[in-house]
């Protein structure tokens, strides 16, 4: 059974993959092939994650489409990879994410209407509240993994044991701050938890023409720190290796770097036509490995799960995701002072005379 | 009533075309459910409802094209007002914000002032008269000239009024004329006529062929070719690799030595300079059930007979079933068009933009031709050559013509 869930699909030629040290706790039935780390009740709390993480992917580009959010970047496929991932934090913990990674950031307190902000080019979408230690998403790929270095290195010379846990894709990897931040993190062991969601594309670019290495986990060797790839559609399997990561960052062990194996199954953005780039019977392989579809089984497995509380997960998701919007969509537009002040501590000459035009 | 208009659902998108409307006037639609399918520059894409509702009407009809910032669809949502949705195109402001358009039209992105950033919007937007987008430059035209920017139709993006939109207003008061919006031409379609519009890579057609035709002042010279040689060599050839290597083919291969020796064929017209290509991509054209393509054989010099003919025949199906990337579309230095495949002779064929000549080959028949005296039979092979009579004169178009003949009846000088 193991055997079978350890095979993907990648790429223009649908060339099979596997990867026989995969971490994978539960199989595409939803059977456990390992021990669950979480009770069950922590799995229908997640589970309730999953569900709200779809319906606000989902809202994202409905919203889009209607001309109410600029290009959205839909995760439709990785809920597990992120909500799974996100579970294993303290809520003290650092996270520096990206424009696709709605999910881990609000399991982290970043609230939907502050990420549907982020999505509609208002400012206040970087600003989650005061408690919320979220960097605002990062748009340019991979710029941000050293600044999740950075904020775990201070964490760490000031003695404290909270952590930083960076979220990027595989495309990021063949960036050169790539290198910089995971070699700084590993001379310096800082507490750092790199999680790359392998998703096979980096827009249209599949995953083996981003690195002929074997594995994206396994160019943690190189930098002297743990590295591991687990099944990123498996919330079991992506949970427990985070968690396992996390502790060892705080315990003073040094950096970790997690490839998830995920898919993207919608477009690269509200922008991207995939029907070019890749065969459709790669995404309707997807559907069967959906990652939300597999717990729900589990659930059902274990006597947790009914027609009648999946009804009222999905009204409460789609309620809260409506609220959500409802909210973004009643503020006020931001203020000039906002747009013009977000950026500088002090306005440049030509921003000034910018402001001073739109104001006067 | 809601006004649901077309978002740039892309990045910078201006238009797009509706494909099918997914729910009919008069019926009804649920929130966020299918509406419409629309198709941009770059994909089909399904449009969903902002509201819950009836659908009282559509836009435009499939097949037409719409406007980004148009009304796309009107939805009777039980609500009174026609002001915008959240999904508008305006920006309701605050109830005292609200600028009397007439007095104080608001600038494009103005802001309401003194409001608190964080405060939340009225509820109450019944009263917020539409804005009037415009740049100042626009609005000043528009009031040195006496225009009332209220009853100009926008065009530009949001239905924000151009220079373009105040200058035909100007023109139609001129002309005492009737609004803006309905100036277009008289109806030449009556009752015993059909109107089929254009499909998009229909009027892309047109309006290359336009432009080339104001354009390019092209003439055409015509000769013909014993194609025996070429006809044998194209069918040992085929038996020889268990493959169809089509005429096309061989054409392209012999066309890029001559296009070596007289750079100028293969060459782009661009202002006062005339850009000569080092390399060789010989777009072929294609007749497909949506209309002519012209995908390109890129570095075709590079490639044998054989590997140009695999390339045709994957360019000629992707055209076929419209799955060719931008790339496979784009770039052609120069282009062959084999008429003969569909019992063409010769042709006066239309130079594509961006490029200074093309070959129309037509097909091979059984002719008499005089040689040494003697009447003899031959296949003889109609030659349309058109070009760039701007950057090339006819005596090269001659000797361009004349290497060409050469090479096509004998195989052995461009298969070398």
């Amino acid at each position: 059974m193991k055997d079978i869930v350890a095979v993907w699909w990648f790429g223009g030629d649908s060339r099979r993959v596997a990867w026989p040290n995969m971490r994978n706790i539960l199989d595409l039935e939803g059977r456990l092939v390992g021990e669950a780390p979480i009770d069950i009740e922590t799995t229908r709390r997640l589970y309730r994650a999953l569900i709200e993480t779809r319906a606000y992917d989902k809202k994202g580009t409905t919203l889009q489409r209607q001309g109410r959010l600029a290009t959205y970047a839909p995760l439709l496929g990785q809920e597990a990879a992120q909500v799974g991932s996100a579970a294993a934090l303290d809520p003290h913990d650092w996270m520096v994410a990206t424009y696709r990674d709605a999910g881990a950031m609000w399991m982290q307190g970043y609230p939907w209407e502050v990420l549907l902000l982020s999505r509609s080019g208002d400012e206040r979408g970087g600003r989650p509240p005061v408690h919320v230690d979220v960097l605002p998403p990062s748009i340019t790929v991979g710029a941000h993994m050293i600044h999740a270095v950075g904020i775990s290195w201070a964490e760490k010379l000031q003695g404290t044991d909270r952590i930083a846990i960076t979220y990027f894709g595989d495309g990021a990897t063949s960036e050169g701050d790539f290198h910089e931040a995971m070699n700084f993190a590993g001379v310096f062991k800082t507490p750092t938890v790199f999680l790359c969601q392998n998703n096979g594309y980096a827009i249209s670019m599949p995953r083996e023409r981003q690195t002929a290495s074997d594995t994206i986990a396994q160019k943690a060797d190189a930098y002297g720190m743990v590295g591991e790839q687990v099944d990123g559609n498996d919330l079991f399997a992506v949970y427990e290796a985070t968690k396992e990561a996390v502790d060892r960052a705080r315990a003073g062990e040094g950096a970790t770097l997690i490839e998830a194996v995920t898919y993207r199954v919608g477009p690269h953005t509200t922008n991207d036509d995939p029907g070019r780039y890749r065969d459709p019977e790669e995404e309707r392989l997807a559907l069967d490995r959906d990652p939300i579809e597999r717990v729900r089984r589990y659930l059902e497995h274990e006597g947790a799960w009914d027609a009648d509380w999946e009804e009222a997960v999905q009204a409460k998701a789609s309620t809260t995701i409506e609220r959500a919007v409802e909210l973004a969509e009643s503020l006020l537009p931001p203020s000039p002072e906002d747009i013009f002040g977000a950026v500088y501590e002090e306005m440049s000459p030509d921003l000034r005379r910018q402001f001073e035009q739109v104001t006067s | 009533m809601r006004n649901f208009v077309l978002p740039d659902i892309g990045e910078g998108l201006v238009e797009a075309e509706i494909v099918s409307w997914l729910v009919a006037e008069g019926e009804s639609v649920g929130l966020d459910d299918p509406l419409v399918e629309v198709e941009t520059d770059k994909t089909v894409v399904v449009m969903p409802a902002p509201v819950a509702g009836v659908v009282v009407r559509h836009g435009a009809a499939a097949g037409e094209t719409i406007k980004v910032g148009s009304v796309l669809a009107v939805i009777d949502d039980g609500s009174q007002d026609d002001s915008p949705s959240p999904a508008g195109a305006t920006t309701p402001l605050a109830n005292d914000e609200i600028p009397d358009p007439e007095v104080d039209p608001p600038l494009v992105g103005s802001f309401g002032k003194g409001t608190t950033t964080l405060g939340r919007r009225t509820e109450s937007v019944n009263a917020a008269a539409p804005r009037v987008l415009a740049l100042p430059l626009v609005r000043k035209l528009a009031k040195d000239q006496g225009v009332d920017l209220a009853s100009v139709t926008g065009t530009g993006p949001d239905g924000q009024i151009t220079r373009a939109d105040v200058m035909a207003a100007i023109e139609a008061k001129a002309d005492d004329a009737v609004p803006v919006v309905a100036r277009q031409a008289a109806p030449v379609a009556g009752p015993d006529d059909e109107v089929i519009p254009m499909s998009k890579l229909r009027r892309t057609i047109a309006d290359r062929m336009s432009q080339s035709w104001a354009e390019i002042p092209r003439v055409t010279t015509f000769d013909e070719v014993d194609a025996s040689r070429l006809l044998q060599a194209r069918k040992a050839l085929s038996l020889r690799h268990s493959q169809n290597i089509t005429l096309e083919a061989l054409v392209v291969k012999a066309v890029v030595p001559a296009l070596i020796e007289f750079p100028e064929f293969n060459a782009t017209v661009n202002g006062n300079d005339m850009v000569v290509h080092h390399r060789h991509h010989i777009a072929v054209a294609v007749d497909t059930p949506n209309g002519l393509m012209i995908p390109v054989v890129h570095d075709a010099g590079l490639l044998t007979v054989l590997e140009i003919a695999t390339e045709i025949a994957r360019l000629a199906s992707g055209a076929a079933d419209r799955t060719l990337g931008a790339d496979d579309m784009s770039g052609g230095t120069f282009t062959v068009s084999n008429i003969g495949a569909v019992g063409g002779g010769h042709g006066t064929p239309i130079v594509p933009l961006g490029t200074t000549a093309i070959l129309s080959v037509g097909r091979a028949k059984d002719s008499a031709v005089v040689r040494n005296g003697v009447v003899v039979v031959a296949p003889m092979m109609p030659l349309s050559l058109s070009y760039d009579h701007r950057v090339i004169d006819g005596a090269l178009g001659r000797k361009f013509v004349a290497r060409l003949l050469e090479n096509l009846a004998e195989p052995a000088l461009f298969l070398a």
